[in-house]
């Protein structure tokens, strides 16, 4: 496919993101992608998923656009709560705190609020670009793919997310096979035999990914924020200073921006790696390279603008993979992953030739997005601010009943309910116990088509398992797995031995 | 010491699906693959990661919890679990009293505790919240959801 074709995907994209039912969605998901990403306690993950059941039944255009605003709105939002109150409203906003909080207190909150505001949309623009251009050369490549290398894929993308989202490499694969044991109850599909049913009716048809979801991410996130509640509530920083930036302070920003957008989004294209370690690296970056290195962690300009570009980046740069591969590198990806297969959607090189108006009219959206949230995060992010002011006892107690709305309306079953309760109690003992669950939740939305894959590339092969590495495209991605796994433990080794030979040396 | 019961637990655990699997019916004809394979890789997979965290719970130093630490929550077992016994009770009267009473009660009470002293500001936003969102659900957006008592 030539440059010019792609130029009339976009064209014909734009067609789609304008009409005005998409529009009005779009608008919806900017404005509580930004709400959600202000809220601490409730990040996009739990955001997406709370709304998730809501879209059911609803077109999947306007409603995969409006999931997509949450997603990257809420890296917009997110600075509000990191710059004024010093507490994150995801946890890719967490090196902001470490420039933005001081800069707050120091009278400078509006400059803070700027310079994210306006490195969120350029390096967001930078990632719409890169997203647009790199979907169809990965798109192309995926082509190639057979079951067998589509196993191994998955096999990859889950070794990733599993060994780097969370401290622990072991509890992290344990977190993924969790979720392919979650996903492997219910009806096998291929011979109509149950497995692990055990008379319960209600599990022939296995446990909806929608309730492990919702359960996992937003009723555990309340369970924590019940005992945050006990903490008090962190008043805010009024915003103080001019939500504009001086021509010093630009030219301070232009360059942190562009950088950390680049570092970004080729972040958020590798499964696993995700926007908080892309904040990371962005932001050590710049103190490297910057000439104000000395004044980071006091206040630095650079170090809001680097990480906020490279947190908005990363979100389209995690697209890359999920539209043209079908496989989400992040949490939140899993999520929309999962939000695609229940509108019977498979993400991967295929919808881009069979639903060629949904993944442009998706993309292009972006833009409009970009351009909505820029408005709302600069001269009116005063009026969003206001619900860091909401009292947290309301907040818990009105999105555990909304979760429950979302859940009911599936299946209008009780059962589902009580489900959804145990999974948030999972949830909450997941994270008391430093188990990462993006990798859970990434097993359960993908375990069904693992397993498919695996068995149509048994079946044609004859049970032989040398498929599985009968291309170099499959023992590429079967090597990139077990260095996912096995090079952060060689790092951690290699850190501590660093530390132990430095306390020596003291 | 968590980590070592976690580990434990991870290992039992996957003991158990490996035997269900195995104790699983399985046709002679049709699929040549079977629907215990895949669980067979699961399970086997999922023991060596039980083993791998014992093995890291034994070797690695124990982490100490900075409690000084901003970032640091105080575990709080009890209100947590007063939070999924009284979500388990709204759950319980879900069908029985209908949405929008058994959410008026469970948000009130939830309020009550949480916002405390406001009565009149959690009795009105959890009254108003549960009957309009029923309101917008069964009439405008017609999503079934549970009428209990309610006459529609």
């Amino acid at each position: 496919m030539d440059f010019a074709e792609t130029l009339e995907h976009v064209f014909n994209g734009f067609e789609v993101a304008m009409q005005w039912k998409n529009v009005l969605f779009l608008f919806i998901g900017a404005i509580l992608g930004t709400l959600i990403g202000i809220m601490p306690g409730i990040g996009t993950s739990s955001g997406i998923a709370l709304l998730l059941p809501m879209t059911f039944g609803m077109d999947p255009i306007p409603s995969l656009i409006m999931l997509a605003g949450i997603y990257y709105g809420g890296m917009y939002g997110n600075t509000a709560s990191a710059v004024l109150i010093n507490t994150p409203g995801t946890a890719s906003a967490s090196m902001t705190t470490v420039d933005g909080y001081p800069m707050a207190k120091k009278g400078r909150g509006g400059a803070a609020l700027a310079a994210s505001a306006i490195a969120s949309f350029i390096a967001g623009t930078i990632g719409i670009l890169g997203l647009t251009f790199l979907a169809i050369p990965f798109a192309e490549f995926a082509l190639r793919f057979g079951p067998a290398e589509y196993f191994m894929l998955m096999f990859f993308a889950m070794s990733a997310v599993s060994s780097l989202t969370g401290r622990s490499v072991p509890k992290g694969l344990f977190a993924a096979i969790f979720g392919l044991m979650l996903a492997s109850i219910g009806m096998d599909l291929q011979t109509g035999i149950p497995r692990y049913v055990y008379d319960i009716p209600e599990l022939q048809t296995g446990i909806s990914f929608l309730i492990v979801i919702v359960g996992a991410f937003a009723v555990a996130e309340i369970l924590l924020n019940v005992e945050k509640w006990f903490m008090g509530r962190l008043e805010p920083i009024k915003i103080q200073g001019s939500l504009y930036l001086t021509r010093e302070e630009w030219k301070r920003c232009w360059r942190p921006i562009v950088r950390g957008g680049l570092i970004g989004f080729f972040i958020g294209v590798l499964p696993g790696a995700g926007g908080t370690i892309a904040t990371v690296i962005a932001y050590s970056t710049e103190q490297k390279l910057s000439k104000y290195g000395h004044e980071f962690g006091t206040g630095a300009i650079e170090g809001v603008a680097a990480p906020e570009a490279a947190n908005n980046a990363s979100t389209c740069g995690a697209f890359v993979p999920l539209l043209t591969l079908g496989i989400p590198g992040s949490g939140t990806t899993a999520v929309l992953l999962g939000a695609f297969i229940l509108f019977g959607l498979e993400p991967g090189a295929e919808l881009f030739q069979t639903n060629p108006e949904l993944v442009w009219g998706l993309v292009d959206s972006m833009y409009l997005g970009n351009v909505f949230l820029i408005i709302m995060n600069l001269p009116l992010i005063g009026v969003f601010v206001r619900v860091l002011y909401l009292p947290p006892g309301i907040l818990i107690s009105l999105i555990l009943s909304v979760a429950s709305i979302g859940i009911y309306a599936i299946h209008n079953n009780t059962t589902d309910l009580y489900l959804l309760l145990m999974f948030g109690v999972l949830g909450y003992v997941f994270r008391k116990l430093k188990i990462p669950i993006p990798p859970m939740i990434l097993g359960i939305v993908l375990g069904k088509l693992m397993e498919n894959s695996l068995r149509q590339a048994l079946i044609i092969s004859s049970g032989d398992i040398k498929i599985f590495f009968s291309s170099s495209i499959s023992i590429t991605l079967f090597v990139l797995a077990l260095a996912a796994m096995i090079l952060p433990i060689i790092a951690s080794r290699l850190r501590i031995g660093r530390e132990r030979s430095m306390g020596a040396d003291d | 010491m968590w980590d070592r019961l976690l580990g434990c637990g991870v290992v039992a655990l996957s003991l158990g699906y490996l035997f269900a699997t195995h104790d699983m019916p399985v046709k002679e004809i049709g699929d040549p693959i079977g629907p215990r394979m895949f669980p067979y890789l699961i399970g086997g997979a999922m023991l060596i990661s039980g083993i791998w965290i014992l093995l890291e719970a034994f070797l690695k130093k124990p982490e100490v919890e900075d409690t000084e630490s901003h970032n640091y929550v105080k575990p709080r077992p009890f209100a947590v679990a007063g939070v999924i016994a009284w979500a388990t009770l709204y759950f319980f009267l879900f069908e029985r009293l209908g949405f929008a009473i058994s959410c008026s009660i469970f948000l009130i009470g939830m309020m009550s505790f949480f916002n405390r002293g406001k009565h009149i500001t959690n009795i009105s936003i959890s009254v108003i919240f549960s009957f309009t969102v029923y309101f917008v659900f069964t009439q405008l957006l017609d999503v079934k959801l549970a009428p209990g008592i309610m006459p529609y």
